[in-house]
C-alpha cells in the first residue's frame, strides 16, 4: 500500500526537484540508452500532480502531468514494470501517449527509492516499437536504478553537510568601535576543510583561521573539531589553547598523517596590539598605511604533528589605518604569482575592505578553485 | 609520480619523481613503511626530481618521519628545489624535515 503523503515528503526532503541537470545522473541515462538501444530514457520523479525529469534523453521536455503516466504504475509496485506492447495491452491501449503522440509501445521502468525506502520516481525507458527484457536485462535496469538513487541520496547528504557547515560559520562578525572586520569562505566542493572565526571577548578580538590538510568531508569534520576546541574555554591563553588542540588532534588523527595549519590571534581593541600563534600557516600579513606589507612568520609547526615541538607567541602592532589579512593557501592559487600582494592591495583599494573579501570569494567560485578559499581582514580605522 | 626505492649499507633512498600530491602520497607512505618494516629506518627522500609537493605530500613525509623516529631511525630530505624549500619554510616544517644538498650528505656517513 502506497502512502502518498510519506512518499511526497521523502521526495521533498531530497530537495532534487527543479534542480539543474547533474552530469553524474545524465551519465547513467546515456549508459542505459546505449545498453538497451532505446530512443528514450528518463529519470522521473513523481511530484504531486506532475512528473519531473532529473535527466532525459529523447523526450525533450522536463515536466509532464502525472495523469496517465506509466511511471505512476511503476512506483506502485516493488519490482521492474514492463509493458512489452502497449497497443496490445488491454489496460494501456487507450492511453493518450499510446493512442496519440508519441505512440509509445514499449515501456520498462524500475522504482527509485528515497533513503527511507519510499518510491519517489523511476528510471525508465520507452520505445515506439514493441520490446521485451530478459532476466539479465531486468537485473541490469535494476542496478542502474540503484545507481541513480545512490547519486541522488549522496548529493542530498553533501548538500545537508554544506548547510550544517554554513551554520557553523560566523554570521554576525563583531565590529568593535574603531575596527572593521570582514571574513568569508568558499569551499572547493560541498564542504570546506578551512574554518575561520572572529569573536569579541571583552576588549580582545580573537581571530582564528585554520586549514586542514586536504579538502572535502574528511577535512571538514576535523575543521569542526578545531572550531569547537577553539571556542571552548575562551579564557584560556592562546598558547594553551593551541597546545591543547594540538595534543587532541595528534591523538585523534595523527595516525592518518593529517595536519592542520592555524593562525590565531588576540587583538587588543584598546591598543591595537596583536598577540598571535601561527602553527605552520604563515599566510597572515599586515598592510601598512604606507603600502608596505609585514609578513607574520610562523611561530611553530602545524598542529597534529606529534613531534614535541612547542609554539611561541608572536606580537605585532596594528596602527590606525593598518589592516591585518589572513587567508588560506587556496587564495594564492587565484592570484597572479608575479605580483600577488600588489593584486591584493589593488583589490582592497578598488572594492574597499568589505567588498574585497566578497570579490576574492567571487573569483574563487568563478575560477572553480581547486582548493578551499578563506579570507579574514581586520582593519583598525582609528 | 614515479617512485624509486634503493637500499644501501647505512641508509635507504626514496626518490619521488614528478608531482607529490594526494594521488601519489599513499604510495610514498607505503614505500617508507615497507623500508622500516624491512629494517631500514634511516631514510633519505631524494627530492631532486620532485617538481611540486602539496599538503598531502607533506603529510606523507611527516608520517614517514614519525614512523622512522619510532623505529629509532630518521627521515631526511635531499636536493629539494627552491619552491619545495619555500613550502617547508612557510609551514615551519624545515625545522623537523631537514634538507641536505645531496643524498650522500643527508646522513653524513654514507
Amino acid at each position: 500500500m502506497l502512502d502518498e503523503k510519506s512518499r511526497q515528503s521523502a521526495l521533498d526532503a531530497l530537495r532534487v526537484l527543479d534542480t539543474p541537470p547533474d552530469e553524474r545522473v545524465d551519465r547513467i541515462t546515456r549508459l542505459a540508452q546505449q545498453i538497451f538501444g532505446v530512443p528514450m530514457v528518463s529519470v522521473n520523479l513523481l511530484d504531486r500532480d506532475r512528473q519531473w525529469r532529473k535527466s532525459e534523453i529523447g523526450l525533450g521536455v522536463r515536466e509532464v502531468p502525472r495523469t496517465d503516466a506509466f511511471c505512476d504504475a511503476t512506483i506502485a509496485q516493488t519490482g521492474t514494470f514492463v509493458i512489452e506492447d502497449a497497443a496490445q495491452d488491454a489496460k494501456w491501449a487507450s492511453n493518450p501517449f499510446v493512442l496519440g503522440d508519441p505512440h509509445l509501445r514499449f515501456y520498462a521502468g524500475h522504482p527509485l527509492q528515497a533513503p527511507g525506502g519510499e518510491h519517489i520516481g523511476t528510471l525508465c525507458m520507452l520505445d515506439t516499437k514493441p520490446g521485451s527484457l530478459d532476466e539479465s536485462q531486468r537485473d541490469l535496469l535494476k542496478d542502474l536504478a540503484l545507481w541513480v538513487q545512490t547519486e541522488l541520496a549522496q548529493q542530498q547528504e553533501l548538500d545537508h553537510a554544506a548547510v550544517v557547515q554554513r551554520a557553523l560559520a560566523p554570521r554576525d562578525l563583531p565590529q568593535p568601535a574603531g575596527f572593521t572586520v570582514t571574513a568569508g569562505s568558499a569551499p572547493a566542493g560541498a564542504v570546506s576543510g578551512d574554518f575561520h572565526d572572529v569573536r569579541l571577548l571583552g576588549d580582545q578580538l580573537r581571530i582564528t583561521l585554520a586549514d586542514v590538510m586536504g579538502k572535502g568531508v574528511g577535512a571538514g569534520i576535523i575543521a569542526s573539531a578545531v572550531r569547537a576546541s577553539m571556542r571552548t574555554a575562551p579564557e584560556r591563553s592562546l598558547l594553551r589553547t593551541v597546545r591543547e588542540i594540538d595534543s587532541i588532534l595528534e591523538h585523534d588523527v595523527g595516525d592518518l598523517h593529517m595536519f592542520v595549519t592555524l593562525f590565531c590571534a588576540d587583538l587588543d581593541t584598546r591598543t591595537g596590539q596583536v598577540s598571535y600563534v601561527d602553527g605552520g600557516h604563515s599566510l597572515t600579513f599586515i598592510l601598512r598605511t604606507d603600502g608596505t606589507w609585514d609578513h607574520l612568520n610562523s611561530t611553530g609547526l602545524p598542529l597534529a604533528m606529534g613531534l614535541n615541538e612547542s609554539h611561541r607567541l608572536g606580537t605585532v602592532q596594528l596602527n590606525p589605518g593598518d589592516a591585518l589579512m589572513s587567508c588560506s593557501d587556496g587564495l594564492l592559487d587565484l592570484l597572479d604569482l608575479e605580483d600577488p600582494w600588489g593584486q591584493v592591495e589593488q583589490t582592497l583599494a578598488e572594492f574597499g575592505i568589505e567588498g574585497a573579501v566578497e570579490e576574492a570569494l567571487r573569483r574563487a567560485v568563478a575560477a572553480k578553485a581547486a582548493d578551499d578559499v578563506t579570507v579574514v581582514v581586520v582593519r583598525r580605522d582609528s | 609520480m614515479n617512485l624509486n626505492v634503493s637500499t644501501h649499507a647505512h641508509h635507504a633512498v626514496v626518490r619521488p619523481e614528478g608531482r607529490l600530491t594526494a594521488s601519489g602520497a599513499p604510495r610514498l607512505k607505503q614505500a617508507i613503511k615497507k623500508l622500516i618494516d624491512d629494517g631500514h629506518p634511516r631514510i633519505v627522500v631524494d627530492l631532486a626530481q620532485t617538481e611540486f609537493i602539496d599538503s598531502s605530500g607533506l603529510g606523507a613525509l611527516i608520517g614517514g618521519l614519525k614512523a622512522a623516529r619510532l623505529a629509532e631511525g630518521d627521515l631526511r630530505l635531499a636536493a629539494a628545489s627552491d619552491s619545495v624549500k619555500s613550502v617547508l619554510k612557510l609551514t615551519s616544517l624545515d625545522r623537523v624535515l631537514r634538507d641536505h644538498p645531496t643524498v650522500e650528505e643527508a646522513f653524513g656517513d654514507g
